[in-house]
């Protein structure tokens, strides 16, 4: 079990790692989720030993780690540029870590390996060919196996896939996928892209500007999102927030008396004990629970039609709700025009609530 | 670790035997926590290895250079070493820069510096824009353009002064085919400059080209994509992009040749000796003169001080506009 | 704003053919995606069309009008670069009124499109700064209103997201459909993303080699590929193929014991002279559904993974040796081991020639 506990890390005055707290248990894929800057790569090396942070420790099974160099630590990285060594071919790039001083491994040994993981990784054609001259898939492919090779206790991935056109990403996605759940090995990796992360990961953590503001599976942070900001991280696309006010009992759209959201009066009152008697309320909901009807319905708001996207199984639409945008998954049946008018229905039991100055959840309960 | 923590049926290749298991916890054992290196460290061993360098830099350059600003207090010349050099504290900084000839030599090598770089700019810069594009033979057109700067400045300027002998020199020569009367190249006073002038174009504008044309080929070629794509034309392209985006290495191109044209020595001295009279003498020269015809050494060593502070504060200039260049390049 | 034809364009680069016969037509206003995979001489034809390619053969016309020997700055385009090309020493203002300096334009005019520029961009806030210091978000809607100030009559854009952070893009995606259509231009957009294609485009060419495969709706593409190439290349997760074989009515799928007995009269009869031969069978993973009961004589698989995608889960299978991928919602209690039967839905079935490729009937 890998643990991290207060971990921070400046280079000059800026804040790479801020206070960070992390748990790994074992056979755990973990992901760290967050956009670029936000400190995930520092978090890795700080993990891999190469970068020592300013303050805080490293744990692994208990005994402390954070100065330890890191072939000692028998991690396995696999960068986002693969760097694999150019010069030697696929075989020898596997074979590689086996050969160091550290491990001795007898070269008959070191052929069963390398032709098993080669195997494993459906690579075996390219054994003999230089790594320069391979795709950049299969480069990927190489340096998964030349990280698993030598069974690490942890393997520390860092965007992994990311540079890949999307095609490959999807192959590798399930890749690495698979090889998590038929070997139950430990992964800790890093990623913007949030589609692979929720894909890949039994757990997530969500990282921004230095610190980890949610931890939990997918489906558990999708459906129970902190804060504004991990709402947009995990959505695809991203959850709609629309500026709300409070009002003569109402919760109306910001700007438009016009839209009111039909709310319990007890969920009234609740937000009104948060936020004041006229305050202001974000109010957060999937595109997937925005209905949307030509019809009129009781409750179901006006909003006008920007465009329609087709996402190949689903289509979603863009609207203009007062003066705000949000964006609505359609059902087949409905085919609106560019510019046509609309009825949108936001359900209450679909509603997230987040505070206007801060972005927290308000949970009313 | 277990050792079959791999799930039932698992590949071979990922689960390690006992034996090489054990092998690998003695080692990380045996190499202690947290120690770094043996012996000296990073930063010891980099010294050493200057060492040699830097005594001999203090040697061959550092000591002569005290002894020069030292000698500038004193009033000796090294051909009567006999007689002990008598301390004068500023007395020769001030003679030289109350002299007036020193001043005319001033004016006169402010304009020879700035007409020389500006020819030498323009051409370069307008050699360069035309040999941007690919055409046949041109790799043969840039070898034979660097060619001038190859050769040896004393040899350059012993055969520019035959080809500019006034009565056999061979510019004169082909003038006379098209009908213009000797030049006296060389003898008249007002035209002795120009003819230092040319001959320093001819041999140093190929370094000014060199530099341009590698400024020019840095832009990025979608930038002129967009800008065709904007409708601009060659002039608006040359002007807005192509200008703006070389003016660092320019600048650095400039001032290497307002630097050498303040220096200027060698050219001059084989082409014209400072003459006639005193109508090609620089500041180099003049100091030359000082140091090495009438061995004023202790006044010499001085104008050479005041010389290096000429030259470094000019340097100085350009530097910090490029630095302002530099700082607004940076990312948001 | 223009309409543009391509007639049996070609671009050779010595023995290399970018472009091999490429035929097009772009309504006015309408959003045409070329997709394609790198090297598939989509960006080729973008640079064609903008005149800074000329082409070894064919024609291009904007409004039936002959444009294909004029320089670029006489054809009225705009274009946004995949890396933007904004004047890096200029500031965000001057980018922008570049094109109309550039025209000699009188200050007034200049004046008024530009106000009109920064409201459509948003632009107030930076346009006293310098171009290369911006974020590439910012960056990218300088150099698209750039593009626009011009009032071009084609828009050209060389996938111009493809620097952008993954959730960036989906943000600017929508706000370049949204754009298109508030501003009318017809625009031609290249890309290797089929999501991008898909949300933006009215029409999508698919192109490799130099040759287009299939031009349509977003919708006719996806539905009825007329290929594996297409059919693989749109859509996310991509289409399922199994090896089958067509055997008096049925399709045997190759690693298991599944008969699907097919009731549509049309594949029957586009079948015909398939009997007794192998096909590929294509569908998408949403049109398959997952059944915790299992039903006699119906397809049962084991699950091999499950991948959560936000709203949705992606179910892996196995069939033979390939992964066969379902989609479905969060109802069902699943675990990797479970069996559970499938029911594909006939009436999204694509069957392929094995050697071809082509559709046989989709």
């Amino acid at each position: 079990m890998l643990e991290l506990k207060n971990i921070s890390k400046s280079f000059g005055d800026i804040v790479a790692v801020d206070d960070l707290s992390l748990r790994v248990e074992d056979g755990e894929f973990f992901v760290i989720l967050g956009p670029t800057g936000a400190g995930k790569t520092t978090t890795l090396r700080i993990v891999m030993g190469l970068e020592k942070p300013d303050s805080g420790a490293v744990y692994y099974d208990g005994q402390e780690i954070t100065h330890l160099s890191p072939p000692l630590r028998n991690f396995a990285f696999m960068f986002e540029s693969h760097n694999l060594y150019p010069v030697l071919d696929v075989y020898d790039n596997l074979a590689f870590p086996l050969r160091s001083p550290l491990f001795r491994v007898p070269e008959e040994e070191v052929r069963k390996r390398v032709e098993s993981i080669a195997a494993e990784l459906h690579i075996t054609h390219l054994l003999k060919r230089k790594v320069s001259h391979l795709s950049g898939g299969e480069q990927q492919r190489v340096a998964l196996g030349r990280a698993l090779i030598r069974k690490p206790r942890i393997y520390i991935l860092d965007e992994p896939i990311s540079s890949l056109d999307y095609k490959l990403r999807e192959e590798l996605q399930t890749e690495f996928k698979r090889i998590h759940e038929e070997y139950g090995i430990t992964i800790l990796s890093a990623t913007h892209d949030n589609i692979s992360a929720m894909a890949m990961a039994s757990r997530i953590g969500i990282m921004e500007r230095g610190r980890i503001i949610q931890v939990g599976t997918p489906r558990e942070i999708y459906i129970d999102p902190v804060s504004v900001s991990v709402a947009r991280i995990i959505g695809a696309p991203s959850m709609n927030f629309v500026e709300c006010n409070l009002a003569e009992e109402k919760l109306f759209v910001e700007g438009d008396r016009d839209l009111p959201i039909p709310i319990a009066s007890s969920t009234f009152r609740a937000l009104k004990g948060r936020v004041g008697e006229q305050g202001k309320v974000l109010v957060g909901i999937w595109p997937e629970s925005v209905l949307v009807s030509k019809e009129m319905n009781e409750g179901w708001l006006e909003a006008v039609v920007e465009n329609v996207e087709y996402h190949g199984a689903e289509r979603f639409v863009n609207l203009t709700l007062g003066e705000q945008s949000i964006k609505a998954l359609l059902a087949d049946e409905v085919n609106p025009q560019h510019g046509s008018e609309v009825f949108v229905n936001l359900s209450e039991e679909k509603l997230y609530f987040f505070s206007v100055d801060t972005g927290m959840r308000i949970y009313l309960k | 670790m277990a050792d079959n923590d791999k799930k039932p049926g698992a590949s071979p290749a990922l689960v390690h035997s006992e034996e090489v298991l054990e092998r690998f916890t003695k080692a990380s054992d045996r190499v202690t926590m947290g120690r770094k290196t043996y012996g000296l460290s990073d930063r010891a061993f980099m010294f050493f290895f200057l060492l040699p360098s830097l005594f001999i830099l203090l040697f061959l350059v550092g000591y002569p250079f005290i002894t020069l600003i030292r000698s500038g207090f004193y009033n000796f010349s090294v051909l009567r070493a006999a007689t002990p050099a008598k301390f004068i504290g500023v007395g020769n900084f001030t003679f030289i820069l109350t002299d007036p000839f020193t001043w005319e030599r001033f004016i006169f090598t402010g304009k020879f510096v700035i007409l020389n770089v500006l020819v030498q700019f323009l051409l370069g810069v307008g050699i360069a824009y035309l040999l941007q594009k690919n055409f046949k033979g041109r790799s043969v057109v840039l070898t034979l353009i660097l060619m001038p700067m190859m050769l040896c400045p004393i040899v350059v300027g012993l055969f520019w002064k035959y080809m500019f002998n006034t009565e056999w020199g061979i510019v004169n020569y082909i003038l006379s085919i098209f009908g213009i009367g000797k030049v006296e190249w060389l003898a008249r006073e007002s035209i002795s400059v120009y003819s230092v002038i040319i001959v320093d174009t001819w041999m140093w504008t190929p370094f000014m080209i060199l530099l341009a044309l590698a400024a020019f080929t840095a832009i990025p070629k979608y930038l002129y994509e967009a800008a065709e794509i904007d409708r601009a034309s060659s002039w608006f392209k040359f002007r807005h992009i192509t200008l703006p985006l070389s003016a660092p290495v320019l600048i650095i191109a400039v001032l290497f040749r307002m630097i050498d044209s303040i220096k200027a020595f060698d050219l001059i001295y084989t082409l014209t000796g400072g003459g006639p009279g005193s109508a090609t003498q620089t500041l180099s020269f003049d100091l030359y003169k000082r140091a090495f015809q009438y061995f004023y050494t202790g006044e010499a060593s001085a104008y050479g001080v005041i010389l290096l502070l000429v030259i470094m504060s000019l340097s100085l200039i350009f530097i910090r506009y490029l630095n302002r260049l530099a700082a607004q390049n940076v990312r948001r | 704003m223009s309409t543009v034809r391509l007639e049996n364009l070609k671009k050779y680069y010595g023995t290399v053919k970018a472009i091999d016969g490429v035929n097009l037509n772009v309504e006015s206003r309408s959003f045409v995606v070329l997709l394609g995979p790198s090297g598939c001489g989509k960006t080729t034809t973008l640079r064609c069309i903008a005149g800074l390619e000329v082409p070894t053969d064919g024609k291009i016309y904007f409004d039936d009008r002959d444009v294909t020997g004029l320089s670029p700055s006489e054809r009225n385009v705009g274009m946004v670069f995949q890396f933007y090309a904004l004047y890096p020493h200029m500031s965000v203002l001057e980018n922008i009124t570049f094109p109309l300096r550039a025209c000699r334009v009188p200050p007034k005019t200049i004046e008024e499109k530009v106000k009109e520029v920064v409201q459509i961009f948003q632009l107030k806030d930076l346009l006293k700064y310098k171009a290369s210091i911006l974020p590439p978000g910012d960056q990218q809607r300088v150099a698209l209103a750039r593009a626009v100030v011009r009032d071009p009559g084609v828009l050209l854009l060389d996938e111009p997201l493809s620097a952008l952070d993954e959730k960036f893009r989906e943000e600017m995606r929508s706000e370049l459909g949204k754009l298109q259509k508030r501003l009318g231009i017809t625009t031609i957009y290249v890309t290797h993303d089929q999501r991008e294609a898909m949300a933006l485009g009215d029409v999508i060419v698919v192109m490799r080699d130099g040759l287009i495969l299939q031009v349509g709706s977003p919708q006719e593409l996806y539905e009825h590929p007329n290929s594996i190439f297409v059919g693989n290349f749109l859509g996310t997760p991509g289409m399922n193929f199994v090896e089958c074989r067509y055997e008096k009515g049925s399709l045997v799928l190759k690693g298991t014991s599944y008969r699907l007995k097919l009731e549509r009269q049309d594949l029957i009869a586009h079948l015909v002279p398939y009997e007794g031969r192998e096909v590929i069978m294509g569908i998408r993973p949403e049109y398959v559904h997952v059944d915790g009961k299992l039903k006699d004589g119906g397809l049962s698989l084991e699950v091999v993974a499950i991948e959560p995608a936000g709203r949705y889960r992606l179910i892996d299978f196995l069939i033979g040796e390939k992964v066969f991928r379902v989609r479905t919602d969060w109802e069902l209690s699943l675990v990797p081991g479970r069996r559970v039967g499938l029911q594909m839905r006939e009436d999204r079935l694509c069957i392929f020639d094995k050697e071809s490729g082509r559709a046989v009937v989709s």
